[in-house]
């Protein structure tokens, strides 16, 4: 019974989620955490749209990689494209200028949650990886 | 003319290859473009600047570590030793049914923790502000290409055409 619930809590966690349990403490990466609405731009951002939904935001994580070796880039950005294919996050937005620079934004829905990952890549050797949680209810 | 025509068809169905992107933004760059061809140069005008655009590095402040003497360290493990026990014996004392109060702001730079609340703020403030200075800036050329869509209006462009046709007919019959 414990190991069957162990296994499906474990099936359950997200592949995102993962990812930076993995890396916040790693040396190469800087990571930021930030709980709940702080300001006034979050505070207008919380009734959203004419529909009549609300949307709070949860909390917001970043990962940063610091100028890492491009090998290490590279790997980092494939676990970041597996982790959101797994965990189902519809590609919302892409922009690339050059060869180097990639922003992508990520979006998921599920019941009364939003989910938003942006990944953002410059020539610099610079990664960041932002993912936001909001909760939604129809008002 | 028909060569450019004909570059710019491929272009326009996603066909062409970046060696002919590259003629193309070529052409648009130069000066000797056709009239007939005028209508699509603020397009390639909005790619070239969009080629320009890049995402701005992120400069990541170093917390500076101050240097201690072994005996200034002493006391202030010993200080904050006592000040733990101190602690725990408060919160022992309190009811169990407090809520744990997480901090707001996590910040790990480089495997090492900020402990400094208004340190770590700052911190991660900043870092949002520059995520969203640079996925702004990403959507720049969405919002151009918008604007020019915007003012290629046929409607506007014919009612202006028009009024010049007029304007000519007026000053010719003077």
């Amino acid at each position: 019974m414990l190991i069957t619930l162990v296994f499906s809590a474990a099936a359950s966690a997200q592949q995102i989620e993962k990812l930076f349990d993995k890396y916040m403490e790693d040396e190469r990466f800087t990571y930021i955490y930030k709980k709940g609405l702080t300001n006034n731009t979050d505070l207008e951002n919380t009734i959203t749209n004419a529909l009549k939904t609300s949307k709070r935001k949860e909390n917001e994580k970043m990962l940063v990689l610091n100028a890492a070796n491009e090998s290490f880039q590279r790997d980092f950005l494939a676990e970041v494209d597996k982790a959101l294919e797994t965990d189902k996050f519809e590609n919302t937005s892409y922009v690339r200028n050059g060869k180097a620079n990639r922003v992508s934004e990520y979006l998921r829905k599920s019941s009364g949650k939003l989910e938003e990952v942006q990944v953002i890549k410059n020539s610099g050797g610079n990664i960041v990886l932002k993912w936001e949680t909001y909760t939604v209810k129809n008002q | 003319m028909n060569d450019i025509d004909n570059l710019l068809e491929k272009y326009f169905n996603g066909a062409s290859s970046a060696e002919e992107e590259k003629r193309i933004k070529d052409y648009f760059e130069g000066s000797d473009i056709l009239l007939g061809h005028e209508i699509y140069r603020p397009l390639f005008a909005v790619f070239n600047s969009e080629k320009q655009v890049k995402a701005p590095e992120i400069l990541l402040p170093v917390e500076k570590k101050k240097e201690s003497s072994s005996l200034t360290r002493r006391i202030i493990i010993f200080a904050t030793g006592v000040a733990a026990i101190a602690l725990l014996a408060v919160k022992l004392s309190i009811s169990h049914s407090a809520p744990i109060q997480y901090p707001k702001y996590v910040v790990i730079m480089n495997g090492e923790k900020v402990i400094n609340q208004s340190k770590a703020r700052q911190y991660a403030e900043n870092m949002f502000r520059e995520t969203e200075k640079i996925l702004e800036g990403s959507y720049q050329p969405l919002r151009e290409v918008a604007d020019i869509k915007k003012n290629f209006n046929a409607e506007k462009i014919l009612r202006e055409t028009d009024q010049k046709i007029e304007d000519i007919k007026t000053n010719y019959k003077q």
